[in-house]
């Protein structure tokens, strides 16, 4: 074990950078308390988006719920992991009430085998881009709040029940994303020296600590979603959490930079994931996560509501939920099939390629997710550069609301950058998602079909392409955010 | 706009007779837009009224 590398896909001889070696930093990342110093705020800001939501202005640009959530959340998020890493996973405010809560509860049960595995996330996942379609979330500070209200729920259910990490693994949508676009960060948190590992006795990365008998008290909790440091590769179901930092005795795990998207290049065992290529059930959340940004982005557009209309004709419903449904089985379910069915078919037959077409598509469909991921930074962004000082008057409206005038009257001009900045931005989102996605294709076509790797690469690299115009004529199309349709 | 964080629009309504005014606003884009009508009487007193402008079509 010990001269296995932790992720065969880095490969460069020059030490990689270490986030927890930077003075100042160091100490602060090593601190027992660190995590919850940083969901404090989360948690106090979260209770004042419920509270604003549910008995604030109904207007959503004058909400702390709604502006804070789609606005400033999602676009932090998403610049977050393309500079950084999973931070928010890290700085979770559902992870702070959930610790809490388990001081009193203890979960004995063990999440159920057959839902061990990402079918119950995707479907949550495309749950919630159905929801904010259907009750138009981003209009809607009371739905914005029940929402987050529902998410703390929900976890202290799941993990009130079950052991271990359950729901960050198998149910948090928002957890998936994260999973999902930091495959393509350019930070790790990862093994220092292997070596290191291969001597080590306790394993105290998964296994934790506990204090001596006859307690045997966890006094350090290992790794809750089963990602056994010297296996670990890449960044999936990693919530940068630091368990597993603060458990090591060496002092042997960093968060240590590496090739963005590198990860998705190679199929080794991974630690509590096993082969990509393998998980059906990860390459349709994958399949979410790519053609899923698409469809959110399509939703605020001036063509869906042509498009929706005449589903609505045919259907003879003026009602929103089954056109919904159409269009998300056919952007969600149909064209990914086809597109991502004849790519592999042509991988096959053309490329000359071993595997059948499933497992072919399996393993092709990582490849689309840094475009997915562009596509997402290229939507999010848009909304968290072009509002990013109304959180400002927002934040002064809520507060004069109170009484409290200390902060003046609400500035209602305070915007953010302006479009002429934010749309080349966009578009160089998009076309590093391209660039990625055409990398990592590329390279698992050289590993994939040694006599012909062009061949295998070119439908994969079609596909790509059509995404990329789609997504480009999206971002030039009128925008339309319409919270309601189909009436009269 | 019903989105958090688009862009609001703002414009200036002039008397144009007695107890009426008359202002221009452009919609920047399609969608579900809300008039927001901040007054300021002459004795000083201010109120805000609410019109809602749904369903803007985009050019």
């Amino acid at each position: 074990m010990s001269d296995q590398p932790s992720n065969p896909a880095v490969t460069s001889d020059l030490p990689p950078f270490d986030l927890m070696l930077v003075p100042g930093l160091a100490r602060l990342f090593h601190w027992r308390h660190f995590r919850t110093f940083l969901q404090i705020p989360l948690l106090i800001v979260s209770v004042v988006m419920i509270l604003d939501g549910l008995f604030g202005p109904s207007l959503a640009p004058k909400n702390l719920a709604t502006t804070l959530s789609w606005v400033h959340f999602r676009g932090a998020l998403v610049l977050v992991l393309l500079c950084a890493g999973n931070f928010f996973c890290l700085a979770c405010p559902f992870m702070l009430v959930r610790n809490v809560a388990r001081r009193f509860f203890r979960p004995h049960l063990n999440w159920p085998q057959k839902l061990r595995n990402k079918w119950l996330s995707a479907g949550l996942f495309v749950l919630i881009l159905f929801c904010y379609e259907e009750f138009s979330l981003w209009s809607s500070p009371w739905w914005t709040a029940w929402l987050i209200v529902g998410y703390f729920l929900t976890v202290l259910a799941v993990d009130g029940l079950f052991k271990h990490a359950s729901f960050c693994k198998y149910v948090c949508p928002i957890g998936q994303f994260n999973f999902l676009a930091s495959t393509v960060s350019p930070l790790e948190v990862k093994v220092r020296d292997q070596d290191v590992c291969g001597r080590c006795g306790t394993k105290d990365c998964i296994r934790g600590r506990r204090s001596a008998e006859p307690d045997l008290v966890v006094i350090q909790r290992g790794c809750e979603l089963a990602l056994f440091q010297p296996l670990k590769v890449g960044n999936m179901d990693c919530t940068f959490c630091l368990d597993c930092v603060h458990a090591c005795p060496h002092d042997n795990i960093g968060i240590l930079s590496r090739i963005p998207a590198s990860e998705l290049t190679v199929d080794p065992r991974r630690s509590g994931i096993g082969r990509f290529s393998q998980r059906k059930d990860l390459a349709a959340l994958a399949i979410v996560f790519s053609f899923g940004a698409l469809m959110n982005a399509f939703g605020m557009v001036s063509p869906v509501y042509a498009v929706e209309g005449w589903l609505a004709r045919i259907l003879h419903v003026t009602n929103k939920a089954p056109v919904l449904a159409v269009l998300f089985a056919a952007l969600l379910i149909v064209e990914p099939a086809l597109l991502l069915g004849m790519a592999a078919g042509a991988t096959r037959v053309w490329g000359g390629s071993q595997r059948a077409v499933l497992p072919l598509a399996v393993r092709y469909t990582y490849g689309l997710v840094p475009l997915g991921f562009g596509m997402w930074l290229a939507h999010y962004s848009f909304h968290f550069l072009t509002g990013l000082y109304t959180v400002i008057p927002v934040t002064q409206n809520a507060v004069a609301s109170l009484g409290w005038t200390f902060l003046g009257d609400p500035r209602w001009t305070y915007l953010g950058v302006p479009m002429r900045i934010v749309q080349p931005l966009q578009i160089g989102f998009l076309v590093l998602g391209l660039m990625g996605s055409l990398s990592v294709i590329h390279r698992m076509a050289q590993d994939d079909s040694a006599e012909h790797p062009m061949r295998a690469f070119i439908p994969w690299a079609a596909v790509s392409a059509l995404l990329f115009a789609a997504a480009v004529w999206l971002m030039f199309q009128p925008m339309d955010m319409r919270g309601t349709f189909l009436a009269g | 706009m019903s989105h958090a964080g688009m862009s609001p629009l703002f414009g200036e309504a002039k008397e144009v007779g007695a107890g009426q005014y008359q202002g221009r606003l452009e919609f920047a884009m399609g969608g579900d837009w809300i008039i927001l009508m901040h007054v300021t009487l002459s004795d000083g007193e201010k109120f805000d009224r609410q019109e809602n402008v749904p369903g803007v079509a985009a050019n």
